[in-house]
């Protein structure tokens, strides 16, 4: 599903290159897990970054589901986005000016989904996620870890194939962080490839692999045993 | 998507409240402005629009050259066009002439002097038809005549006007067939009457067909759909057939169709009839209106971007979960278009409340006037419209550039921000340094030395009473003395035309100087004066003598100015005394017995004329000019009323202060720069708005650099010079741009008067110094709470 040959991401400054990602492979399967770990400042959010084409290889290739994708379009990138690719990130950004419902749903309206099939879809997710008695408060007035959970439903709500998550857990207390993994995981038994950046090595373990990164390279790659 | 982007969209002008408060009190700022300019400038532009057909309507103008010099450009051509065009010129629908005068009506007890009669051809209504409200308008034959609704009930009170008899000068009784509804305030026409002119070919003052030598208003009206330049070619075809006179001395004439919508608009030329708007001034009321209108966009667009900055994020968001540029454009599209409407609808409401507050501040006849209904909200809607496109297509534009990825809001484009800084500012200099100057000019034109002295000469409507008395002139002479006899009257004069009044009709002639051999082709303003004309108005007798005392010493003796010195070709004044003049088509010798000073008898706009005085008293009623002692104004003031009544018991004393009376030809510069005033303070308010809601923004992306500084030992003090450091210097280079723009905006009008004053440096000092201080004011006062606070405060969540 995802392949990544030789990246390269690196700012060049007056005098010198700082390297990012250096020369990185890696294939991730149609249903894996994967949790990508490893120091700050390792790479781990750039890598993230590129395999959501939030952000470009300075060098190397990129094939998303079979497909080039290291030099998309713009209006691709959206397409891509809208109907490939989830995201959740360590600061939920919901989007403030909505409430629960609202946001869970903008991303069927960019799709332009019917409104019967909108409504069919969000009170699906909220009730699944039990969060039907919220669906009219903003974001501001949940807890994080409600927040993330919007998040998470905001992300999946368009089916996506693959979810990215940079550190769900990061701002939230341990409780809710393994409420949320759970979550994940359930999704991943479904059949949602999902490949997340962590710091917490039990949440780590949520996921089928890990991929260790050291200052842009991949040191580990390994199957967590169950 | 629709009910998302319009939610979003309220939401988002709610959360962030002082920016939208900010914004949306620029734009109704701007908008108001500009709405209330609007309601002005449809108003010039509807002149005459009231008539049936007004676009078809042209008035005849009139030129006539000599040797390729023009000699005669004016609005008034010859009677004789107007049979001539009737029987001619088969795709004019219809053509009427007229003649303008001022005169007397009296109906049983009631009488009234210097009332607007426009004596008018057969037919007249076909080209101008007025609202009947009772009769008919009909000038078939003499003595036929109507009146305004406004005028009936002053002189007939409540009889029915029609079918009665108001006598007109005393000697001609004119009835009544018609009341017409009053006309709205903008028309060219102002005229409370409509009589028939065959009342003078009866009374055998003119010939039943009219001459060809000009001294006419004559209008024609096209038919539909066709060209009025093939009626033009076939009007300028009757100088060869009827007017071969002219090439006698070697003059050319020519016409040409004026538009009837352009005819209040001042052109400079002879006989205009109710031209009183300079064309210029209202040109560049549109340009500020557009730019205070402008200035308050400018604010919105860096208002938004500014925000967008940190709303990156949001923005970011929803480019992440399927957004496209589209969209996000449409979603600033939404807040956009609801701020303006919001705008626009407070304006509106502010516009329709304080309407009437405006035309009376600025004293136009708004109220009285003919708007076409729905043009004020159009035009409005779409400046409106386009302002939306404008800035939402900037805004949109400046998002769908900003960087995708989370959480970095890097964003370019703070030197175009910075940019429309400046041109805000500098439009704003620009719009003080012209204001400025405007007052410059008229109070230079007000104060300028007119070669006369208006001060302390008082201005009296002759008794209209008296103009079939043979004695008229022995009750002046009566009066004259009496009022002369107290001490506070030092002079007296009767004129048939005072400074600052336009000389019309039979006052315009040409002399002829018989030993200069040729004839000279220029028109001379004859005025009627006495033996006090010299001291009343303070003029220097260069040469010869004043009139004398007595009327038989001064009969066909005759005062002239230096500028009919010249142009009667005679080398000095001296020279001139004793000589004997003609008027044109005239055996009368005429006598020049003393020369004196040029003096403006009319505003600076225009130049001094050629003028001659006889001693005729006035033919019509004319002016009394009386000079008085200002000390005891009151007292002298009840001493002439008391005089006045004792000698002209049947007319009231009707009277005006000359240098007032002067001025009042400046109304239309003194308006406009009213108009300006008020923009400029409202367009420097928007702007300062702007630069506040701009540093608003600064602030709160500086937080943490000003606590970091302050931390590090900086003062309150030397944090508010830093950000004013910023934002001044942006300021220094809209001066840089405005003063070379405004030297040139300003010395191109001030070439629109005869009579100028000089573009001086402290003006520019000035305008510069003010919008500094209120820039300096404004960054100094928003940063000063910032600088002062606790830096904890800013740092704490880092």
């Amino acid at each position: 599903m995802i392949k990544l040959r030789n990246i390269d991401r690196y700012f060049d400054s007056k005098f010198q290159r700082t390297f990012v990602l250096k020369g990185v492979d890696l294939d991730v399967e149609q249903g894996e897990f994967v949790s990508i770990m490893g120091p700050s400042g390792a790479g781990k959010s750039t890598l993230l970054n590129i395999i959501g084409l939030l952000d470009e290889p300075n060098a190397g290739e990129y094939y998303l589901l079979g497909d080039p994708a290291f030099q998309l379009k713009e209006k691709k990138k959206v397409q891509y986005h809208r109907s490939h690719i989830g995201f959740i990130f360590q600061a939920f950004h919901l989007i403030d000016e909505l409430n629960v419902y609202e946001n869970i749903e903008t991303p069927l309206i960019y799709r332009n989904v019917k409104t019967k099939e909108r409504k069919a879809l969000v009170a699906d997710l909220l009730d699944r996620f039990n969060m039907v008695a919220k669906k009219d408060l903003f974001p501001s007035q949940l807890s994080g870890g409600q927040q993330q959970l919007v998040a998470v439903a905001r992300a999946i709500v368009g089916n996506p194939k693959l979810l990215l998550a940079d550190e769900p857990t990061g701002n939230l207390h341990s409780e809710q962080g393994e409420m949320i993994m759970k979550l994940l995981k359930k999704l991943n038994e479904e059949g949602m490839t999902i490949i997340q950046v962590t710091h917490n090595e039990a949440f780590a373990n949520y996921g089928s692999r890990i991929v260790k990164l050291v200052d842009g390279l991949i040191q580990e790659d390994y199957q967590v045993k169950k | 998507m629709l009910k998302l982007i319009i939610i979003s969209a309220f939401r988002s002008l709610l959360k962030y409240k002082q920016m939208s408060l900010i914004n949306l009190f620029g734009l109704v700022l701007g908008l108001t402005s500009f709405l209330f300019s609007v309601y002005y400038i449809v108003y010039e532009y509807s002149f005459d629009s009231f008539f049936d057909k007004s676009e078809n309507i042209y008035r005849i103008n009139y030129e006539v050259s000599k040797q390729g010099e023009p000699i005669y450009q004016g609005a008034k051509s010859p009677r004789g066009l107007f049979h001539a065009i009737r029987e001619q010129i088969p795709e004019v629908e219809a053509n009427g002439c007229a003649y303008f005068e001022k005169c007397q009506v009296l109906f049983e007890d009631t009488y009234y002097a210097n009332q607007d009669i426009l004596w008018v051809s057969e037919d007249f209504e076909d080209v101008f038809p007025l609202d009947m409200i009772a009769g008919v308008a009909d000038y078939s034959a003499p003595r036929l005549g109507i009146i305004s609704e406004t005028a009936a009930k002053a002189l007939f009170h409540d009889k029915d006007p029609v079918g009665r008899i108001m006598e007109v000068n005393g000697e001609m009784p004119i009835e009544i067939t018609g009341v017409f509804k009053d006309m709205p305030s903008n028309t060219h026409l102002t005229a409370k009457y409509f009589v028939s002119y065959k009342t003078w070919v009866e009374m055998g003052i003119m010939g039943e067909r009219g001459d060809w030598s000009g001294g006419w208003w004559n209008y024609i009206k096209m038919k539909k759909g066709v060209s009025k330049d093939q009626s033009l070619q076939k009007i300028n075809g009757f100088v060869e057939m009827y007017m071969p006179f002219l090439a006698d001395d070697h003059r050319e004439a020519s016409f040409s169709l004026q538009p009837l919508k352009d005819l209040h608009f001042i052109q400079g030329i002879d006989g205009e009839m109710g031209a009183n708007t300079n064309y210029s001034s209202l040109i560049n009321l549109i340009v500020v209106a557009l730019f205070t209108l402008f200035i308050a966009w400018i604010n919105y667009v860096n208002l938004s971007t500014a925000q967008a900055q940190t709303r990156s994020l949001q923005i970011s968001m929803r480019k992440l979960v399927g957004a496209s540029n589209i969209h996000v454009w449409h979603q600033s599209l939404a807040e956009s278009i609801i701020l303006n409407l919001f705008a626009l609808t407070i304006s509106f409401v502010i516009y329709l409340i304080f309407k009437n507050t405006f035309a009376d501040f600025f004293n136009i006849p708004l109220k009285e006037a003919y708007i076409p209904p729905g043009n004020i909200l159009l035009i409005l809607l779409a400046i409106v419209a386009l302002g939306i496109l404008f800035s939402s297509i900037y805004y949109g534009i400046y998002l769908a550039r900003m960087n995708y990825i989370v959480g970095k809001d890097k964003v370019k484009g703070g030197k175009f921000k910075q940019g429309l800084v400046m041109v805000q500012m500098a439009l704003s200099i620009i719009f003080l340094i012209s204001t400025m100057v405007v007052y410059k000019q008229i109070s230079f034109m007000k104060n300028k030395d007119l070669g006369i002295e208006l001060n302390g000469v008082i201005l009296c409507t002759g008794p209209a009473s008296l103009n079939p008395d043979p004695q008229k002139r022995e009750k002046y002479q009566g009066f004259k003395n009496e009022i002369l006899s107290f001490a506070g009257f030092e002079s007296a004069t009767f004129n048939v035309f005072v400074p600052g009044m336009e000389p019309i009709g039979y006052t315009q002639r040409e002399f002829v100087n018989p030993e200069q051999g040729v004839t000279s082709g220029t028109v001379y303003y004859e005025n009627s004066a006495d033996d006090g004309l010299i001291n009343t108005y303070k003029i220097d007798l260069l040469a010869g003598n004043n009139f004398g005392i007595s009327r038989r010493q001064n009969i066909n003796d005759v005062l002239i100015n230096q500028n009919a010195l010249k142009q009667l070709g005679f080398e000095n004044p001296e020279e001139a005394v004793g000589r004997w003049i003609f008027r044109r088509g005239d055996t009368t010798r005429l006598e020049i017995i003393g020369v004196v000073n040029d003096f403006h008898n009319e505003g600076l706009q225009k130049p001094i004329y050629p003028m001659v005085w006889n001693n005729n008293y006035p033919f019509e009623f004319g002016y009394f000019a009386i000079r008085v002692n200002t000390k005891n104004l009151n007292e002298s003031l009840a001493q002439l009323k008391s005089v006045w009544n004792r000698h002209f018991t049947k007319d009231e004393l009707n009277y005006s202060f000359a240098d007032q009376h002067f001025n009042e030809q400046y109304k239309s510069e003194s308006r406009y720069s009213k108009f300006y005033v008020w923009l400029t303070i409202l367009s420097i308010a928007i702007a300062t708005i702007g630069l506040y809601g701009l540093i608003v923004f600064y602030l709160t992306k500086r937080d943490k650099e000003i606590g970091l500084r302050k931390v590090n030992g900086a003062s309150a003090i030397q944090v508010v010079g830093l950000l004013n450091k910023d934002f001044l210097s942006w300021i220094i280079i809209s001066f840089v741009i405005a003063f070379p723009v405004s030297w040139y905006a300003m010395n191109t009008w001030l070439e629109n008067f005869a009579y100028k004053t000089n573009l001086s440096w402290w003006v520019f000092a000035i305008a510069g110094m003010a919008v500094f201080s209120i820039a300096v004011l404004t960054v100094s006062l928003k940063s000063w709470k910032a600088a002062s606070r606790n830096p904890v405060e800013a740092l704490r969540y880092e």
